[in-house]
């Protein structure tokens, strides 16, 4: 049974007032085995965010059925909604969202906290995962005080604490300059290595190119994916450029 | 082209609703309240009430009062919303408008406020102002009327003090403008406060300045009326007052900070999960937070001493009123016919005062003097040196003598009775140079408590032959202790009309004194409302009312300024709310994505809603103990025995200021909750 199966998953979005109905996604379908590192690539406005969310359960889909170990999605209840995300899930974002009220050490250990976690479990948790993401020296310090990558790796550490079933990553890399993105992408693979599961939404190859399969969605469908095999990042990376160069007409 | 100004201007409010509204709201609520003192000082109605002048002079110290703080309190509260204000400036400014272009755009703005709340404060005014004058009268025991009134002098006063007000304001934030760059307010918002060693030293200043003003208060002698002690103690209360107001910002800017990192410091204590998001979102923003918590402390501390010291003083005044105004109420009436009900006349006056007993009062004394000592020359000694030359004795007839007291005064034809209440040496000797006889009765309470320490001396006969004695021995005094003789500053001629003057028109003269079982308030009722025509109402009540009247006008003042109070404090957690509501939406937002649910969201905020609460007003409830040898010297100063204890009522007023803020404060906190789960449109 995979990890995660997404099952026609329809969303149409209508504005209040006018009625106009604009289809976000028309039938996708996909499903994320345990331990495997996805990336899903689409154009801007493919509908690759509303997926993210229809899977985190932030936002209802019209038609169709999102199972993560079996369970459906819809049929957890409103007031374990919360705690089912905080349990089964990780959030990185392209915007980091830490809180700028929290020093980095602490936005680590909110999940913790918020999962009624023993004082000493937390730090026993946080700091290895820390030293290994390389923050351990800047957890004192408030998100303001540090560089976007350093803060991205924050939010890293911060979804991959709770060991979540699976992390999700909304453009890690968007905001970061490009030897950030390499470090944190390489964070990504490391943590990967150590049998966490992750699906990610990128346009960006390079961020693609790190991960073990590739989904383009496209007119909010999937309808195209590429595995990486053994291949080399590099390699990768070229098959994924010529796969959107054939498929999306060139752009990137 | 020109009207731009004024569409930049009118949006800028009109998008902003939820920041206007309230303000408006309030500076036209404040500006009502201006308008009704200044109105009450000014109307006959009220002014003409019994205590009226006190009053009157209360209510227009209370407007000036309640000018200066609302003065303050607009320009603080227009800073609160200016700052949404700067960026918006910054871009038109970065869009090629001059500065002096967003000057008139400011000046513009703050017409349109001062011009919508003055007119909304001023129709308030003019609605509510009947409601307040009759509640007032009522307060104060005087007679309703319906009539509307309306003083076009309060009008121009209020529409003054905005125009004042707000020029004030404009002037500031157009100075702030030019002081400025645009670029500054580009930036993000504010960077979080850092903590360190410098924190704990200043914590520790706070502490020792605080200790400072107590010790100072503390030293203050339990007893003012010692000549040289009240200006020395006001002097030492004013200065540890002063030391106190700075030991509270330094403590809130930099203690909180430090009792809140030491507080994280636990574990146990901080990872939990209300404290974990409480703790770091107040130690984020403390020092900001810090002046308005400050602020709330010293306002709250004023408020807990104000009503304190005032249900300190209503209760121990109520001891001084039972001596000025013994349990049995006594009037003189007069002008009042003989015969006429007074009974009826007083259960008219609409209480259940019930008239214990009624009779006829001599309204004139005897003075005997020395020999060859003149009255007018015993009264001036009296005057200058303080050395009596001269006797006073009451007059009563056997007659009513036993009305007053039940009891009749064992007396002959020819004798007098005499109950003394200093001792008599000399003998007394009437106009006939017989010597009186006197026999000295014992004391009586009755007689007391109407006729003072006086002596008295009584008639033996009814009132009409006390009078027919009275004028046979010379109408205003005169029983010389050697021989009689009339007073040697009137001549015959001028002593007859006097003589025939009172007889003729005794009956005008005529008191009677009715003595009423009732309360102090029910004598108050009568004394307000008794109705005869021509009569003329004494009573030791008076000098009571006088008192009340004091101490209800400052309760008036009082309450005013509790009013006011609450105003700010209302505002003042409104914008605070609003404010940091939008600026942690975006934090509440991420932290439901990390799987935070709608109950905690609550409970944290209420979590900081009461630790910010409570900061504030325990420390100003230890304040206000502090003020106690003060606040109690003050009140003894008007000679009240202060018997309750003053901490109580601390507690007491701790109390009731705290549910106030509870109800603010959730209220308040409904607005902040609302804008964290996204409920309402960011500003």
């Amino acid at each position: 049974m995979p990890l995660l199966e997404v099952k026609n998953v329809k969303k149409i979005y209508s504005t209040r007032f006018s009625g106009n109905r604009v289809t976000a996604l028309t039938d996708v379908n996909l499903s994320v085995d345990e331990g495997e590192f996805v990336a899903i690539m689409g154009e801007s406005g493919s509908g690759k965010t509303t997926l993210l969310n229809i899977i985190a359960a932030m936002d209802d889909a019209t038609s169709g059925e999102v199972f993560l170990n079996g369970t459906n999605i819809k049929d957890i209840k409103e007031n374990k909604l919360a705690e089912f995300r905080r349990k089964k899930f990780g959030f990185v974002f392209q915007e980091f969202n830490l809180l700028d009220t929290f020093s980095i050490g602490d936005n680590i250990r909110l999940p913790l906290v918020l999962d009624d976690r023993k004082a000493a479990e937390i730090d026993d948790k946080v700091i290895p995962l820390a030293s290994k993401l390389g923050i351990k020296e800047i957890l004192d310090k408030y998100p303001y005080e540090v560089a976007g990558g350093q803060k991205q790796r924050a939010a890293l550490c911060r979804a991959a604490v709770m060991n979540p079933s699976l992390l999700l990553a909304d453009e890690p890399t968007g905001s970061l300059d490009s030897k950030s993105t390499g470090e944190v992408l390489h964070l990504f693979e490391e943590i990967h290595e150590d049998g966490q599961t992750i699906l990610m939404v990128t346009h960006s190859v390079k961020a693609a190119s790190h991960a073990s399969r590739v989904l383009f969605i496209k007119d909010g469908a999937v309808y195209h994916q590429v595995y990486k095999g053994d291949l080399s990042n590099h390699e990768f990376y070229n098959k994924i450029s010529d796969s959107l160069q054939v498929l999306l007409g060139g752009s990137r | 082209m020109r009207n731009i100004y004024f569409r930049i201007a009118f949006n800028a409010i009109s998008k902003k609703r939820i920041v206007y509204i309230p303000y408006i709201f309030s500076t036209a609520v404040m500006g009502m309240v201006l308008y009704l003192l200044i109105s009450l000082s000014r109307d006959s109605h009220t002014t003409d009430l019994i205590g009226g002048e006190v009053f009157s002079v209360i209510a227009r110290i209370g407007a000036i009062i309640f000018f200066i703080l609302s003065t303050i309190f607009s320009i603080y509260i227009s800073f609160f919303i200016t700052r949404g204000r700067h960026k918006e400036y910054a871009v038109l400014n970065v869009l090629g408008l001059e500065k002096k272009h967003l000057t008139k755009i400011i000046f513009i703005e703050n017409l349109i406020l001062s011009v919508s709340s003055s007119v909304i404060g001023i129709i308030g005014g003019i609605v509510f102002y009947k409601l307040i004058e009759l509640a007032v009268i009522k307060f104060f025991g005087g007679i309703i009327n319906y009539e509307m009134s309306f003083e076009p002098m309060a009008v121009a006063i209020v529409f003054l003090s905005y125009l004042l007000v707000y020029s004030a304001i404009s002037v500031i934030q157009v100075a702030l403008l030019y002081l400025s760059r645009p670029v500054e307010y580009m930036k993000s918002a504010s960077k979080g406060e850092r903590k360190g060693k410098l924190y704990v030293l200043f914590s520790l200043l706070g502490i020792l300045i605080l200790a400072v003003a107590y010790k100072i208060e503390y030293s203050i002698p339990p007893d003012l009326r010692i000549t040289n002690f009240i200006g020395r103690s006001t002097r030492q209360f004013i200065f540890s007052s002063i030391l106190i107001v700075v030991a509270t910002f330094i403590l809130f800017v930099f203690g909180s900070v430090t009792v809140l990192s030491v507080m994280k410091k636990s574990k146990r204590l901080f990872y939990r999960k209300y404290n974990f998001i409480s703790l770091s979102t107040l130690v984020f923003r403390m020092r900001r937070s810090a002046i308005g918590l400050g602020t709330i402390c010293i306002l709250s501390t004023l408020a807990i001493v104000l009503a304190s010291a005032l249900i300190s003083f209503a209760v121990s005044a109520d001891d001084y009123l039972s001596s000025i105004a013994p349990e049995t109420f006594i009037a003189r009436f007069s002008g009042v016919e003989g015969g006429m009900d007074l009974a009826s006349i007083i259960g008219a006056t609409g209480g259940n005062a019930k008239v214990k007993r009624v009779y006829e009062s001599f309204p004139y004394f005897m003075v005997y003097t020395k020999k060859d000592t003149s009255y007018h020359e015993a009264n001036e000694a009296s005057l200058t040196e303080g050395g009596f030359t001269a006797e006073y004795f009451s007059l009563i007839d056997e007659v009513s003598y036993s009305a007053l007291t039940g009891e009749d005064p064992d007396i002959s034809d020819d004798e007098f009775g005499v109950i003394m209440g200093k001792p008599l040496s000399e003998t007394l000797i009437d106009a006939s140079g017989e010597s009186i006889k006197l026999v000295v009765l014992e004391d009586n309470e009755s007689v007391r408590s109407v006729y003072g320490e006086n002596n008295i001396l009584i008639f033996p006969g009814d009132s009409q032959a006390l009078l027919k004695y009275y004028l046979s021995n010379d109408i205003r005094f005169i029983v010389n202790i050697e021989k009689s003789d009339y007073d040697i500053r009137q001549t015959p001629e001028e002593l007859e009309t006097a003589k025939k003057k009172f007889e003729d028109e005794y009956d005008s003269y005529r008191t009677y004194v009715v003595s009423v079982d009732a309360s102090y308030a029910e004598q108050y009722l009568v004394y307000m409302n008794v109705d005869v025509d021509g009569a003329r109402i004494e009573s030791t009540t008076e000098d009571a009312v006088n008192f009340i009247s004091a101490i209800k006008g400052l309760f008036f003042l009082c309450s005013i300024i509790m009013v006011l109070f609450f105003i700010m404090m209302v505002v003042t957690l409104y914008y605070k709310n609003l404010f940091e509501g939008i600026e942690d939406a975006p934090n509440y937002e991420i932290m439901r994505k990390l799987g935070m649910d709608d109950k905690l969201i609550n409970r944290t905020v209420y979590a900081q809603m009461i630790i910010s609460l409570v900061l504030p007003i325990a420390l100003a409830a230890v304040h206000a103990m502090f003020s106690e040898r003060y606040v109690i010297g003050i009140i003894k100063m008007f000679e009240v025995r202060v018997t309750h204890s003053f901490q109580w009522l601390v507690i007491l007023s701790t109390v009731i200021v705290t549910i106030i803020y509870l109800i603010i404060g959730i209220i308040a906190s409904g607005t902040y909750i609302k804008i964290v789960k996204g409920k309402k449109q960011e500003v």
